[in-house]
C-alpha cells in the first residue's frame, strides 16, 4: 500500500526546498517528513560528529602554531569562520522545537472571499522571491567552496615556524589543504592526502551550507512577513470603501461586492475610476483623487456629516442585506485579525532566531578585526591577498543578508501607518474612522527583530559594523 | 527573642514557603520569605515596624543598641580608609593602595547612603507604596495560574538565590584571604587597608581589627543582598502587575460578553493606579539608582586595574569574585527596570489585541485611547540621567573599561 504523502500547508508547504535541503545536509530538523526517523537522527548524529572533529583538529592546530603571530592571527580567523558553522548547527539542534512553533504559527490563516485575489497574488510572489533567494544562497555557496578549493592549488602551502632554538622565523611544508589543520594521520602525500581533501571538501561544503541555509530560512520568514503587510497595505483603500458603504451613501456600492475575475491585477476599485488606474499603486496617480463623481457633485451624495439615518427603521442607506453589512464588518475583522497573525509571527520569528544572530555577531565581531589587522598586510594579489579579501566579503555578506531583510521588515511595518492614513478614511464610516486610528496608533511603533535584546537587526547595524571594520583597518594601517 | 530563636525562625518560614503553593498578601511576602525583613532585625533595623506593632520595650532597645553599632562600625571604617585614601593618594609606588581604598569608599558610602535611604529618608513613602501595591496584589487561584504570577514568584525566588550565594561567595573570599595569607606566607594583612595612629597589623590588635572589619563586610554584604531583593523585588512585582492587567485586557470582548465596558473601565482604572505607584517608585529611587550605577562603576573599574596589576595570584581571586558580585548586582537593577518598561508598554500592545472591531464604537475610543496612554512607558531613571534598562548595564561596562584605561594610563606615568 503506498503511503499518502501528507499535505503540508501555510508556511511549511513555502519553506518545503529550504527544509529538504536543510535536512539533506544533516541539520537535526526531524518533522514534515515520511519514513524511519532514526535514520535520519542518525545521519545527523554522524554528521555533527564529524564536524566537530574536524573543528577540534582545526582548534588543535591552533593552539600548536602560537608562537608566529600571522599565524596566529590566519589561524584564529579560519576557528571563527568555523565557529560560525557549528554554532547554527548545534543552535538549530538546540532550538527544533522554536523552529516549528514558529512554523506552525501560519499553519492556517483566515480567508475572506473579497480579499482572497490580493492575498493569493502577494503570496506568490513571496513564494517566488523565497525560492530566488534559496537558489541564489546555495548556488553562492557551492561556488565559494569551488573557489576555495581551487585557490588550494595555488601558491606555496607552506606556514612560517618560530625556531625557537635559533630564535627566528623559517618557512615549513605544510599539506596543500583548503584549511590548516592537525590530523592524527599523515596528511602530506599519499591516500590520507586524498582523503583529507576530500573530507575537507565535504567539509567547507556542508558546514558553509548548513550556516547560510539557516539564515536563509530566517530571511524566509521575514520576506514573508513583509509580503503579508504589503497585502494588508493594498487592501487597506478597498476596506475603507466598504466600510464607507455601512453609513454613507455611495453610489456604486453594487460594485464593491461585485467578485473580481482571478485574472485582474488590479485591487478592488469602483467601477469609474478602473478607466483611470493603470496600477495598482494608485496613491502616486495624483488624478485619481478628483475622479470620483461623488467628489465633485453634491448631487450624488449625501453630505457625511450630516447624515443621521436613526429613523429610517436601521436599514442601511445604499440598501445593503445584511450578508453584505455582514460581509463588511467581517472584511475588518479579516483585517485585525490578520494584522494581529503577522504581529504573533514576527514575535515568534525574534525569539526563535534572535539569540543565533547575536551569537553570528559576536563571532563575527571578532574576525572582523582581525581581518582588518590581516588586510593591513597585503602588498599584491597573492593567493594571501585573495583569501584575506574572500573572508572579508563572505563575513560582511552574511552580516548583510539578515540585515537587509530586517530593515525591509521595519519599513513596511512603520509604512502601514502611511498607508492607513492615506487611504480615503474621511469618506469612511464612523467605524472605518476609528478603525484607522487604531491601526496608526498601534503601527506607529515598527515591529523589529531583536538580537536577544541586544541590538535591532537593521540597517544601521550593518552600517556600525562596517564602519567600525574600516576604522580599525585606518587605525592599523597608521600604526604600521 | 533572641538571635538564634530568630534565625531559627527564619529558616522554618524559608522551607515553609518553598512548600506550600499558596501565594501570599504582598506584605506578609515580604516579611516571610525575603530575607530583607529578618535580616534588618538581625541587625536592628526593622522596616515593618507599624505593621508589627511591637511594642516591647526590651526588643526596642536591643534593635537600637544593635543599630547603632552597626552604623558606628560602618562610620569607622568608612572615615579610617577616607584618610588612608587622602594620604596616599598621589604618592610614588602607592597606586595600588589608592585604588584599593577608592574602591572601598564607593562601597561604604553607597551602603550607607543605602541605609540612611531605606531607614530614615524613605521609609514611610516606602510603606505607602507596599500598601497600595498590596491592594493589586490578591489574584484569585485561577488568575494566579493563568496569567503566570507563580512563575514569577518562582523567578523571584530563583533571584534570591543566585543574589545570596553570588555575595556569600564574595565575602568568603574577603575573610579567608588573609587567612591564607598567615598560614602559607606568615604575613599580616587586613580585608581592606585603612589608616589607624597605631599600626593595626601589631600582634594584640590585628585580631580586633580582624574581627571588626569582617563584621563590616558581613553586614555590608547582607545588606546588599537584602537592598537588592527588596528592590528588585518591588518593581519585578509593579512589573508583573502591569502584565497581569495587560492580560487581561487581550480577553475582553465586547460582543459577547455585556459587562466588557464596566470591565475595561476597571482595567483602565487599576492601570492609572499602577502608572501612578511607578512613578512614586520613581520619585523614590531615582537619586539611589544613580548612587548605585556611578559606585558600581567605580568598584568595577577598582576591580578590573586589580586584575592587571602584578599582585600575588590568590588575590586575583578576590577581584573576579568582586566583579561577579558587582555585575549581578548592576544587572538585577537593569533587567528589572528594562522589564517594568515592557510590561507598561504591553498594555498597548494586548489593547490591540482585544476584541475591539465590532459594532460598538464608544468601546474603541476607550480602547484608542488607553492605547494611546499605555504607549508612553513607565521608566524608573537615575534621578533623570538615565533610564534605568539594559543600555544602562552597557554603557556603565563601557564607562568602568574607559575608566580603567585611563588609571592605567596614568600608572604608565
Amino acid at each position: 500500500m503506498q503511503v499518502q504523502q501528507p499535505k503540508y500547508t501555510g508556511l511549511v508547504a513555502d519553506l518545503l526546498p529550504n527544509i529538504r535541503i536543510m535536512q539533506a545536509i544533516g541539520h537535526f530538523i526531524f518533522r514534515y517528513i515520511t519514513g524511519p526517523i532514526l535514520i535520519r537522527k542518525l545521519y545527523s548524529s554522524v554528521t555533527l560528529v564529524l564536524f566537530l572533529f574536524q573543528f577540534v583538529c582545526i582548534l588543535i592546530n591552533l593552539g600548536a602554531n602560537t608562537d608566529e603571530v600571522s599565524e596566529l592571527t590566519a589561524n584564529t580567523i579560519t576557528a571563527l569562520f568555523f565557529t560560525h558553522c557549528i554554532t547554527k548547527f548545534i543552535y538549530v539542534a538546540l532550538n527544533a522545537e522554536g523552529v516549528y512553533r514558529t512554523m506552525g504559527i501560519w499553519n492556517q490563516s483566515n480567508t475572506h472571499p473579497l480579499f482572497a485575489e490580493s492575498d493569493a497574488r502577494y503570496h506568490s510572489i513571496a513564494l517566488s522571491k523565497m525560492r530566488r533567494l534559496l537558489f541564489l544562497v546555495t548556488l553562492t555557496t557551492c561556488m565559494i567552496a569551488v573557489f576555495w578549493t581551487t585557490l588550494t592549488f595555488f601558491g606555496d602551502s607552506t606556514k612560517l615556524w618560530k625556531d625557537k632554538v635559533a630564535n627566528e622565523t623559517i618557512v615549513v611544508d605544510i599539506p596543500r589543504l583548503m584549511i590548516k589543520s592537525w590530523y592524527p594521520w599523515n596528511s602530506m602525500s599519499g591516500t590520507f592526502y586524498y582523503i583529507s581533501l576530500a573530507f575537507q571538501l565535504y567539509y567547507i561544503l556542508f558546514s558553509m551550507l548548513q550556516a547560510n541555509l539557516s539564515d536563509v530560512l530566517f530571511c524566509s520568514w521575514v520576506l514573508f512577513c513583509c509580503e503579508q503587510l504589503q497585502h494588508l497595505k493594498g487592501i487597506m483603500r478597498p476596506l475603507m470603501e466598504l466600510s464607507a458603504t455601512l453609513d454613507t451613501y455611495r453610489p456604486n456600492s453594487a460594485a464593491l461586492f461585485r467578485s473580481i475575475s482571478a485574472g485582474s491585477k488590479s485591487e478592488l476599485i469602483l467601477n469609474d475610476e478602473m478607466e483611470n488606474e493603470k496600477n495598482s499603486n494608485y496613491d502616486m496617480n495624483i488624478s485619481a483623487i478628483y475622479s470620483t463623481k461623488a467628489d465633485w457633485g453634491a448631487q450624488y451624495r449625501a453630505p457625511t456629516t450630516l447624515q443621521n439615518f436613526n429613523g429610517m427603521n436601521g436599514s442601511n442607506p445604499n440598501g445593503l442585506t445584511k450578508k453584505q453589512e455582514l460581509m463588511v464588518r467581517s472584511a475588518i475583522k479579516y483585517w485585525v485579525e490578520r494584522h494581529k497573525h503577522v504581529v504573533r509571527l514576527v514575535s515568534a520569528i525574534g525569539d526563535t532566531y534572535g539569540l543565533a544572530l547575536l551569537l553570528h555577531m559576536l563571532t563575527s565581531t571578532i574576525m572582523l578585526t582581525l581581518l582588518a589587522y590581516q588586510a593591513t598586510k597585503i602588498d599584491g594579489i597573492t593567493v594571501f591577498a585573495l583569501g584575506v579579501i574572500g573572508y572579508l566579503l563572505y563575513a560582511l555578506a552574511q552580516i548583510f543578508l539578515f540585515c537587509i531583510f530586517g530593515n525591509r521588515l521595519i519599513e513596511e511595518s512603520s509604512s502601514v501607518m502611511e498607508a492607513a492614513y492615506s487611504c480615503h478614511w474621511y469618506d469612511g464610516s464612523e467605524e472605518a474612522k476609528t478603525f484607522v486610528q487604531i491601526v496608526c496608533q498601534q503601527c506607529q511603533k515598527a515591529m523589529t527583530i531583536s538580537g536577544a535584546k541586544f541590538f535591532t537587526v537593521s540597517l544601521d547595524l550593518f552600517a556600525s559594523v562596517l564602519g567600525a571594520c574600516v576604522t580599525y583597518f585606518m587605525v592599523l594601517v597608521q600604526l604600521k | 527573642m533572641n538571635l538564634s530563636e530568630n534565625l531559627r525562625i527564619f529558616v522554618t518560614r524559608i522551607k515553609s514557603y518553598f512548600v506550600s503553593d499558596e501565594v501570599r498578601n504582598f506584605v506578609l511576602f515580604l516579611k516571610d520569605f525575603f530575607p530583607s525583613e529578618n535580616v534588618y532585625r538581625l541587625f536592628g533595623f526593622t522596616f515593618f515596624n507599624k505593621l508589627q506593632n511591637n511594642t516591647n520595650q526590651k526588643r526596642q532597645r536591643w534593635q537600637k543598641g544593635i543599630i547603632w553599632t552597626v552604623i558606628s562600625i560602618y562610620l569607622f571604617f568608612t572615615i579610617l580608609t577616607t584618610i588612608d585614601f587622602a594620604i596616599v593618594i598621589g604618592k610614588p609606588g602607592k597606586f595600588a593602595e589608592t585604588v584599593e581604598t577608592f574602591g572601598w569608599i564607593a562601597a561604604h558610602g553607597l551602603v550607607l547612603a543605602k541605609i540612611f535611604f531605606f531607614f530614615y529618608w524613605k521609609r514611610d513613602d516606602l510603606m505607602k507604596i507596599v500598601e497600595r501595591l498590596d491592594q493589586h496584589f490578591p489574584h484569585s487561584n485561577r488568575e494566579q495560574l493563568q496569567f503566570g504570577v507563580i512563575k514569577i514568584y518562582q523567578n523571584l525566588k530563583t533571584l534570591f538565590r543566585i543574589i545570596l550565594s553570588v555575595h556569600a561567595w564574595n565575602w568568603l573570599h574577603f575573610v579567608y584571604l588573609p587567612l591564607i595569607l598567615f598560614l602559607i606566607e606568615n604575613e599580616l594583612e587586613l580585608l581592606h587597608p585603612i589608616y589607624f595612629p597605631v599600626d593595626p597589623l601589631q600582634p594584640l590588635l590585628y585580631p580586633i581589627f580582624f574581627i571588626l572589619q569582617t563584621i563590616d563586610v558581613l553586614a555590608m554584604v547582607f545588606l546588599f543582598v537584602s537592598f537588592e531583593t527588596f528592590t528588585s523585588a518591588l518593581i519585578c512585582i509593579t512589573a508583573m502587575e502591569f502584565d497581569v492587567l495587560a492580560q487581561k485586557l487581550s480577553q475582553i470582548d465586547p460582543e459577547s460578553d455585556e459587562n466588557a465596558e464596566v470591565k475595561l473601565q476597571r482595567i483602565i482604572d487599576a492601570y492609572n493606579d499602577l502608572a501612578d505607584i511607578a512613578s512614586e517608585l520613581e520619585d523614590i529611587f531615582s537619586p539611589l539608582l544613580l548612587i548605585q550605577v556611578f559606585a558600581g562603576i567605580f568598584m568595577i573599574c577598582v576591580c578590573i586595574v586589580f586584575m592587571f596589576l602584578p599582585i600575588r595570584i590568590y588575590f586575583m581571586i578576590k577581584f573576579v569574585a568582586g566583579i561577579i558580585t558587582l555585575l549581578v548586582q548592576l544587572f538585577c537593577i537593569c533587567f528589572y527596570g528594562e522589564q517594568l518598561q515592557i510590561s507598561s508598554t504591553r498594555v498597548a500592545d494586548e489593547a490591540y489585541n482585544c476584541n475591539w472591531y465590532g459594532k460598538n464604537l464608544k468601546f474603541r475610543k476607550i480602547i484608542l485611547l488607553t492605547m494611546l496612554r499605555a504607549q508612553h512607558a513607565q521608566k524608573l531613571t537615575g534621578w533623570k540621567f538615565m533610564d534605568v534598562g539594559l543600555p544602562v548595564f552597557y554603557w556603565s561596562l563601557q564607562t568602568a573599561h574607559s575608566y580603567y584605561s585611563l588609571l592605567s594610563g596614568l600608572y604608565e606615568t
